[in-house]
């Protein structure tokens, strides 16, 4: 929380991209101490990795400027911190009595763990699959690795589209990516492009 | 503090810090590292709540997100690239629409 107060009212972006590298990487810590290994690589290797690549670069690109963002206007700052104040309390009281109803209303749904013997005994019979099988589906039948084996299932199974309207999305960022810097972009009058 | 409550507090108070920077910085790379922020604690909370359900679908749905929010800095980093070479990359700067 601390790296991420202090992004707000960095003076340049350097400042600002490692402090949202360290949120980042605390963010990864927590996935990998509530069990989610997978989530907390993929943290470290997407955001932490290349993002953070990806933001420094450009901002080494761009010109180097200080900016101080709380000295804008007072009145306006005090404002804003009132507004934000709030906010944060309208959250914190939201968190509280709406979970318990949550859990009641989703205490009666399959969960992970248990569910992840009956694939495994499900998948262990399955034609074609070698000797060695029942002892990989015993083994992973176990509390580590089954989160990740549900969540594998739904991905590509009843969320496959979704799945697969990420990927469609990825691959129109990738083109972007490749004609965004050939078009004219910018204010009329502006400097050209050396 | 239960555990439930700590996650909630810590995914409020990135909200409210990507916020700020959104609505604060006039960079827009600052502005994006803002949103970057925000889909953090979205993502924290997906991730918390799926493993306290048992319900796979949160960590499924932070996969997403995770992707998603990768195109999105992709995007939003060439649009930021091709603006400064033109100009500065900074609200204020971009007024006007072309075309």
């Amino acid at each position: 929380m601390l790296f991420a107060v202090l992004l707000v009212f960095q003076k340049t972006l350097y400042g600002s991209a490692i402090c949202l590298l360290a949120v980042l990487l605390q963010v990864a810590a927590m996935f990998f101490a509530w069990g989610a290994e997978l989530l907390g690589l993929m943290q470290v290797m997407v955001y932490a990795g290349a993002i953070m690549v990806l933001v420094v670069i450009a901002t080494m690109t761009g010109p180097t400027r200080v900016e101080r963002p709380w000295a804008r206007s007072r009145a306006g700052g005090w404002l804003g911190a009132v507004v934000l104040g709030a906010l944060f309390l309208e959250l914190l009281s939201l968190g509280g009595p709406a979970a318990p109803e949550y859990a009641a209303r989703h205490a009666s749904k399959e969960r992970v763990s248990q569910a992840a013997p009956e694939y495994a005994a499900r998948h262990a019979s399955k034609e074609g699959v070698s000797q060695a099988a029942p002892e990989y589906a015993a083994r992973h039948a176990s509390e580590s690795g089954a989160p990740e084996r549900a969540m594998a299932e739904l991905l590509f199974g009843s969320q496959a589209l979704a799945t697969e309207a990420v990927g469609v999305l990825i691959l129109v960022a990738a083109l972007a990516v490749v004609a965004l810097p050939g078009l004219p972009l910018g204010a009329p009058g502006a400097k050209e492009p050396s | 503090m239960s555990p439930e409550g700590l996650s909630w507090l810590v995914s409020a108070a990135l909200l409210l810090c990507g916020l700020a920077a959104l609505v604060l910085r006039r960079q827009l790379l600052a502005m994006l590292l803002g949103l970057e922020l925000m889909v953090n604690a979205a993502n924290l909370n997906f991730v918390f709540f799926g493993r306290e359900r048992g319900d796979p679908a949160g960590w499924a749905a932070a996969i997403l997100v995770i992707a998603v929010a990768a195109a999105e800095v992709v995007v939003g980093l060439s649009l930021i690239i091709a603006l400064s070479r033109s100009s500065e990359a900074d609200t204020e700067s971009i007024r006007e629409l072309q075309g």
